[in-house]
Parts: structure tokens; sequence; C-alpha cells
């Protein structure tokens, strides 16, 4: 719609159009408030919480069999707390050339070496299942506004924009919470249940992953908005969100594939679903020290803020 | 919506909708609306199921894009939050409120988003709640509400602060008799300058409330006006008679010139008459009165103007 300026007329004076930072604080806080009031953010840190604090259960399970049955093999008195050998193992040269093995990279081997496996087991687990839980509780967020048209109370009150980016940071908040839960379930059960747990060692750890982590779990959470503004009801955008970045995660398996088998990707499309896909970003930010760190950690920013974008350039025309 | 000149509104117009088009699909829910609410009115928008109400508000109110046409609101164009935050509010139709939420904290967020503090935002929706009869509600979840405590909702959050225009879809909708009848003292209290726009099937409801009407249908205007003038009360007079004599020749010997219908059915004498300035629908009522207690008529009933009832069935 464009205006005909009345010289001298009120109505030829048009404001110009103002980012509210004030509006966009209000709707993520509510945003978060409506995730306490509806327990979805009881559900996310149940699933975190349980499922997070159930596979440390379990790893240190693993932890302590593996360390029996080696000290069987070698006739040595087993230990019923998990990770008295693997902490001494650590400080070993062979524990190094098994990560050099997992890592293929030497200085990456060395930084992982120096975190306890706990910290490794964490920082593995949330990146892999995080991304998925966030396609699953946030592509709803709007979507389910405008199929209620309850987004019609807010947007008559404030720019969508503010709307659509409190929306964002309200479900950044959410995923952080729940990531950093998940440290804290991680933390206490290897504190009570593996051999040698260093307080600050294991701390330290945590907290330098659980930022990556959510690093990594951002442009899922921009994925999940983009599909939550392009549809209008929440069952599609869950389905959008999750099969696109099922697809995504095929094209970028099938390029990661043929690399490894040949050196490189032949297929354009392949090559730019590596890019277009956060999985394709994950590595770097296993190795802070490491070349591709920044590079990673730059793609998955810039990719929640495309992802975020696009859906939002067509929020912003589309009917409420 | 086209490109090209939008014209500034007039502040004798809360709202103009000019050539508006807003098609679905294969269905034209507006064919060229025009519209104009004049500022301070208290406005009945009006129309059978489909006509195009409840799109010309969400055009107004920003939710929906028109095709073509051009609006303007509050002395600008087009639907703008920024400009027009606090001044405009609605009770979109249809719309749910979450059902999780406490009903004061709905209200409390609305009003901050309005541009209030926290004090502010705390005491209008205490206002509010209580000016539709939910005070004692505030704290309940939204789920714990019935369909007609949960329309009062919708109107609170509407009546919040000082907006200039409020546009309010079928808000008795659901409503019992008694809600309905607060309902309207609310709305007529709250009148104080601001501008009502008002749609509802309750004709009679709209007839007590609005001073200005329109009739749109097919997403056309139809009509609009004072109500008074669409309802014909300065130029209309329907008189009932009891049973026995129907003096109706006598009705048109005293007021020559003037157009006297008799139903037979209803039993209604229906003068329709060109006011002046020495002649009032007042002198016309005395004459035909005099007229028809001459002739032995029987008066039941005397109505000035026809109902926006009638005439909505008569124009749609």
């Amino acid at each position: 719609m464009t205006a005909a300026f009345v010289p001298g007329g009120p109505a030829a004076v048009r404001p110009r159009p103002r980012f509210s930072a004030r509006d966009t604080l209000l709707v993520a806080r509510f945003e978060l408030g409506e995730a306490l009031r509806t327990r979805l953010l009881l559900v996310m840190v149940l699933l975190f919480v349980g499922g997070g604090g159930f596979s440390a259960w379990g790893f240190s399970k693993f932890i302590a069999q593996m360390e029996n049955v080696s000290a069987q093999a070698l006739g040595a008195p087993g230990s019923k707390q998990a990770g008295s050998q693997l902490g001494r193992l650590r400080h070993t040269p062979m524990y190094r050339t098994l990560m050099r093995a997992v890592s293929g990279d030497e200085q990456k081997a060395a930084y992982m070496a120096s975190l306890p496996p706990m910290v490794l087991f964490y920082a593995w687990m949330t990146l892999a299942f995080t991304p998925w839980l966030v396609l699953l509780t946030s592509a709803d967020t709007i979507a389910a506004e405008v199929a209620s048209r309850s987004i019609r109370y807010t947007a008559l009150r404030t720019g969508r924009l503010e709307y659509a980016v409190g929306k964002l940071i309200g479900q950044t908040v959410i995923v952080a919470a729940v990531i950093g839960l998940a440290g804290i379930t991680f933390y206490v059960v290897s504190w009570i249940f593996m051999a040698g747990f260093a307080h600050g060692e294991m701390a330290r750890g945590i907290l330098s992953y659980a930022p990556l982590v959510l690093a990594h779990a951002l442009p899922f959470v921009g994925f999940a908005l983009f599909a939550s503004m392009v549809m209008s009801s929440a069952n599609a955008a869950r389905a959008l969100a999750l099969g696109g970045m099922s697809i995504l995660g095929i094209l970028y398996g099938l390029s990661r594939a043929e690399e490894l088998r040949t050196g490189s990707v032949s297929n354009a499309l392949w090559d730019l679903a590596a890019y277009l896909s956060p999985f394709g970003h994950t590595d770097g930010l296993l190795y802070p020290g490491g070349a591709a760190f920044w590079t990673d950690l730059t793609i998955c920013l810039a990719l929640t803020a495309v992802y975020f974008g696009v859906g939002f350039a067509w929020l912003r025309k589309r009917d409420l | 919506m086209t490109a090209g000149a939008i014209h500034a509104t007039s502040s004798a117009h809360a709202l103009r909708l000019t050539g508006v088009t807003k098609r679905f699909k294969r269905r034209e829910a507006l064919r060229g609306l025009n519209l104009e609410v004049p500022a301070g009115s208290i406005f009945g928008l009006i129309g059978p199921n489909g006509a195009g109400k409840t799109t010309a508000f969400s055009v107004a109110c920003g939710f929906l894009r028109p095709d073509t046409g051009e609006v303007a609101i509050l002395g600008g164009p087009g639907f703008d939050p920024a400009r027009l935050k606090g001044r405009l509010t609605a009770l979109p139709q249809d719309a749910v409120l979450g059902r999780e939420t406490r009903c004061v904290d709905h209200l409390t967020y609305f009003a901050r988003l309005q541009g209030m503090d926290t004090a502010e935002a705390a005491a209008a929706a205490a206002q509010a709640l209580d000016e539709v009869g939910l005070g004692d509600r505030a704290r309940e979840r939204a789920k714990a509400l019935s369909h007609g405590m949960l329309r009062r909702l919708g109107v609170a959050q509407a009546l919040m602060g000082r907006p200039e225009l409020v546009l309010l879809d079928e808000p008795t909708s659901g409503l019992d008799p008694r809600h309905a009848a607060e309902l309207r003292d609310v709305l007529r209290r709250k009148r104080d300058g601001r501008t009502l726009l008002i749609s509802s099937h309750n004709l009679t409801e709209l007839e007590s409330l609005c001073d200005h009407v329109a009739f749109i249908d097919r997403g056309v205007l139809v009509t609009s006006g004072a109500t008074d003038v669409v309802t014909g009360k300065g130029q209309e007079i329907e008189i009932a008679l009891g049973p026995g004599p129907e003096p109706v020749e006598v009705v048109r010997g005293a007021l020559p010139g003037d157009t006297v219908d008799w139903e037979p059915d209803a039993r209604v004498v229906r003068i329709r008459f060109a006011p002046t300035a020495g002649r009032a629908a007042e002198d016309v009522i005395g004459a035909a009165l005099r007229a028809l207690l001459d002739g032995g008529g029987r008066i039941a009933g005397v109505r000035r103007g026809t109902s926006l009832e009638k005439k909505f069935l008569e124009m749609t």
C-alpha cells in the first residue's frame, strides 16, 4: 500500500517503521510463560534430563563392564565403580591414538583426550538428539497460533517482525535451558557413578560444550520457525520441519559418502545440501580450537538467519 | 493492492475502505467494498452470513491483505502496528485465547503490547475484567471459562486502555440476555469520543446501540448512513391498529402529498413523508392519529421509521 503525500495533512506523516525491542522481549517472555503453562518445557526437560540421565548412567555401566572384562582378561582385580581404569588410560598414548582414530585429526584428538569421557558423551548425545527434539517441539509455535487465530490478538498490537523474533528468542531460551539441564544431569550422574570424578574438569568440559551444542541447535530452531511461519497448522509445520530437515540430512549423507569415497562431490545438489544442512557443520564444533570451528560456527549462525529470514519473508506477506 | 495514490483519511472518518477487494481462491469475499466509518460514531456493520463483514474487519485490522483497494485508518494509510499501537483494538471473530493462560495474564500481556507499563497494564486488565463481569475470574485459566465468558474476555481485551477505534466482530454472540444487555451498557459508557465498529446479527441490538449503520451483501456496500436515516425515523411512521375500523382513507385525506399504505395482514398504516422545516415527524404523527381516531380507529402502537430488521430484509 502506498500513500499519497498531502502537504500539511496529518495523514501525510507516516512514522518510520521501527523495530521494538521491548515488544520482542514481551513476546519472548510470554512464549516462555506459555511453555511453562502448557507443560511443553516440562516435557522437554523430562526428555532431556530423563533421557540424558539414563544414557549417562548407561554409559557409566558400559564403561564399568568394559573395564571389568578387560580386568578379567588381564587377571587384574575389577572395580565396582566405572572409570577407574579409563581415568588411568586417558593419560596414556594409547588413548590418544584411539581419539585420533575417532576424530581423524591430531589436534582434535589431543583436545578430546583432555576431556573426561563423560563430557564427550554429553557432547555427542546432545548434538545428536537436540536437533530432532527442537524440530519436534518448536515447529508449532507460530503455526498453531495461526490455526487458532490467537496470533490476531498479538498482530494487532505489534509488528510481525517483533512477534517472530520474540518467538525465536523464546524458543532459543527454552532450548538453552534444556541443554543446560541435560549438562547438569550428566554432571550429577558422572559424579555418582564414575570413579576419579573431577568437579572442575567436568564442569569446564560441560560449560565449554553447552554453548556449542546450542549454536548447533540454532539452525534447527531457525528451520522449525521457518516451517511454522509458512504453514497454517501445527501438524503441517511439524511435518515440514522434520521432513525437510530429514531430506537435507539424507542429501548431506550422500554428499559425505561420495566425498569419502572419491575425495570430491560431483553432484551439485548434494554439495549444496552439505552447506545448507546444519548436520554438515557438527564436526567443527566438536573441537573449539580447530580450523573448522569458526567456519562451522559462523555457518550455523548464518543458516539460522537464512531459515528464519525466508520464513519471515512469507509471514510478513501472508494472511493471518 | 493497487499501486498508486492512497488518499489521506479525512479526520471525519476513523476508518475508510475504498474499492477493497479480497478473494479466497475462487470465492470473492469483498468486491470493491466502500465503507466510511465516521469518527466518534457507534457504527453497525450488518449483512447476511458470508456478506464479507468479518473479511472487512480483518482487512481493517491488517490480518488480511486486500487484493486491491485502499484502507485508511485513524488519519493514516493502511494498518501499521507501530502507528496504531494502543489506538486500534479489536475483537476478532473465532480467535482463540491460550487455554492454559489466566485471564489476567492474557490481558496484562496485551496491555503491555499496547505500550502500557507493568502497573498500568495490571490496572487496565483489572478494570476491563470488572467491566465485562469477569473480575472474580481474573486468576482462572481460559480453559475454565464458558463460551460466553470467553467472549466477554475477548471483549475485555478490546476495551483496555484508550483506543480510538474499536472493532468488535459479533461481541454479544453466545452471551445470555443479561450479559448481552450489560455489555451494551458498557459499550455505551465506553463511547466517550471513541469510534466503535460493531458487527452483529442481532439487529434490534444494533438499532438500539448504533447511530450509524451500513448494510453489506456479497462483498459490496448496499447502503450506509445515520441509523435514523436508514430506518427512515424522520420520514416514515408506522401506526398499528387494533381490531375494528380501518379508516385509512381518512388518513389519506388528512395527509395529502404523503404516501399512506395499509398492510391489512399486519394491520399497520405506513406513512412516508418528506420532512420540512415546519413539519417534522411529530407533526405528521399528530395529524395521522387525529385522523385515525376521528375515523374510529383503535390505536395499538406507533413507531417512527421501520425496524432495522425490516430494512435489512428489504435491502438484502
